[in-house]
């Protein structure tokens, strides 16, 4: 593109190549999918086998990592949103909207390796038990996020409405995190941390102990590390990058439209 | 490369503090117990009973009762040619002999699947032998008491006196008659423990789903609770289930959403990069349109 002094071009010009990748962000992608990968030869290759389970129990090195990560998106549009509500900075919504595609991608991949898992533990691809149900409300309410949002003209209600939201929307994933500890016709496995009621355990299927198959928990912290950190930060930078740009070509769009 | 600004900085030095942080877990390898279970190479895991010496090698498992002189051995072999074969591979890998016919032979229903049970008898030699067809394998397990010390039966019976009754008559020992039995606790079960006034020495039953379980001990021991636990071997044996596709098929929904993810990221990236430059060529043109044409507002 030929460089010329007009205002227009000028205004488009920084639209385009103003928005060269940061080191820092070519830095983090290069860490993460270093990740990635020792996350996958950790969980593959290190890891042992449960003798229970037979191989697909090292689809949990993704499963549940995968949900934290969704829980650093959600968490990011929680604080978008009430950022955005105390400054009125668009800024913040945007994070805010980034934080839903990705916390919802990673939420896909959390329950659909879960149904995956479910197969042949459970015979069965899905059924209703507390934490399923409740995961399947948490996607659905964060799919909503997006659509309603779309359907909000007022860019100044939009932003207040989907941050309102955002920040309501956030109890679905806490109910995820911890129904499983406190339902007792669960049949989901608690695999860390404490069990609020010991009734919790009782209908438990495709439990496993993670010192009982070596190198469970060494695996497992990296992929946390992975998934549930350095992959949400990651892809939010890029998604924020890309409203950014939205946000700049609108601009620029009702500029060239008013001339 | 662009200039390292502050906040660039920063996020390098979180990147290397994270990187830092990834031996650690490596590092803090978990201590491992002694595993209960006997595993072989195939999937086939079977408990190690309390009070068993166990001198496993790598082909098969095999425990070993001092004081009663009794070795249980537990073996896989795959089907290739029928049990009959596969059955007899097992004895050619295991350092006893195949036991005699056996004197009598019947199903039994346990809770991980129907087991073929044969009891021989090849005086003092006493040999009770279980299979199962798994998959494409067959599990043996067998008890083996070279000197007939003790040996034991699974027999229907709901309750326990005539199913104690049926066990003896099943290892050929039909003449013996009880004389008091008694009641022991074995970890969280209950067995009855029958004594009689000459042959065998005691016998222990206990009931459970319409089957009595029953060792019958011709020779006294003093820790005769060990021997039961045999049974606990063919109660929680398990193989692991073969379930690598569903792995794959899992790594490969997870590789696409985040393809779909990734993928839509950058296609309305460069949408938007298009959008800008049609903006910029547009306005360009309405420049040029109005320079040549000033009067136009």
């Amino acid at each position: 593109m030929s460089v010329t002094t007009h205002a227009s071009q000028t205004s488009a010009v920084p639209v385009v190549e103003s928005e060269k990748r940061p080191t820092a962000l070519t830095l983090l992608t290069i860490v993460t999918i270093i990740g990635l990968g020792i996350g996958l030869y950790m969980g593959l290759v290190y890891a042992g086998t449960d003798l229970q389970q037979g191989e697909v129990q090292r689809i949990f090195y993704i499963h549940m990592p995968s949900f934290f990560g969704a829980f650093v998106a959600f968490g990011a549009t929680v604080v978008g949103g009430i950022a955005y509500l105390r400054t009125r900075n668009a800024k913040w919504d945007r994070l805010a909207v980034a934080g839903v595609e990705v916390g919802l991608a990673l939420a896909i991949i959390n329950l659909v390796t879960g149904s995956v898992w479910a197969r042949p533990i459970w015979n069965t691809w899905w059924n209703w038990d507390p934490r399923l149900t409740s995961e399947a409300i948490m996607i659905l309410t964060y799919a909503a996020y997006l659509m309603l949002r779309n359907g909000i003209e007022n860019p100044e209600q939009r932003r207040r409405f989907a941050s309102v939201y955002g920040i309501l929307a956030f109890t679905t994933v806490l109910i995820t995190l911890l129904i499983t500890r406190i339902r007792p016709d669960t049949i989901h496995p608690v695999v860390i941390g404490p069990v609020l009621t010991d009734a919790s355990m009782m209908n438990v299927q495709g439990d496993f102990e993670l010192a009982a198959t070596p190198g469970v928990s060494t695996a497992l912290g990296i992929n946390m590390l992975v998934w549930g950190l350095l992959l949400p930060i990651t892809l939010l930078w890029y998604r924020l990058r890309l409203e950014n740009r939205a946000e700049r070509v609108n601009a620029l769009k009702a500029q060239v439209l008013s001339e | 490369m662009q200039k390292l600004t502050s906040p660039t900085r920063r996020w390098a030095a979180a990147i290397v503090l994270m990187l830092l942080a990834l031996p650690g877990p490596l590092l803090a390898q978990e201590t491992l117990g002694p595993s209960a279970f006997y595993n072989s190479r195939d999937g086939f895991h079977i408990l190690i009973p309390d009070g068993w010496e166990n001198r496993s090698t790598e082909a098969y498992a095999h425990f070993h009762h001092a004081e009663a002189a009794v070795d249980v051995y537990a073996i896989t072999r795959p089907l290739r040619t029928g049990q009959d074969d596969a059955l007899a591979a097992a004895f050619a890998a295991l350092p006893i002999e195949q036991p005699a016919a056996p004197a009598e032979a019947r199903t039994v229903n346990l809770v991980n699947g129907e087991w073929m049970q044969q009891i021989s008898i090849d005086p003092p030699r006493r040999t009770t032998l279980y299979t199962q067809p798994f998959a494409e394998n067959l599990h043996v397990i067998v008890w083996d008491s070279p000197t007939g010390s003790a040996q034991p039966a699974i027999v229907p019976g709901e309750e326990v006196e005539a199913g104690l009754e049926a066990a003896l008559a099943a290892l050929g020992l039909s003449e013996a008659e009880a004389v008091s039995l008694d009641e022991m606790t074995i970890g969280a079960q209950t067995w009855t423990v029958a004594s009689f006034e000459d042959e065998p020495a005691a016998a222990l039953a206990r009931v459970r789903s319409a089957l009595t379980y029953a060792v019958v001990v011709l020779e006294p021991v003093e820790s005769i609770e060990a021997l039961p636990l045999f049974f606990m071997q063919l109660s929680d044996y398990f193989v692991t289930p073969q379930t690598a596709p569903f792995l794959y098929l899992g790594l490969a929904a997870t590789a696409l959403v985040l393809l779909v993810l990734v993928g839509s990221i950058a296609l309305r990236a460069r949408a938007l990069k298009q959008e800008a430059l049609t903006l910029a060529a547009l306005a360009q043109e309405d420049q040029a349109a109005g320079s040549q044409n000033p009067s136009m507002p």
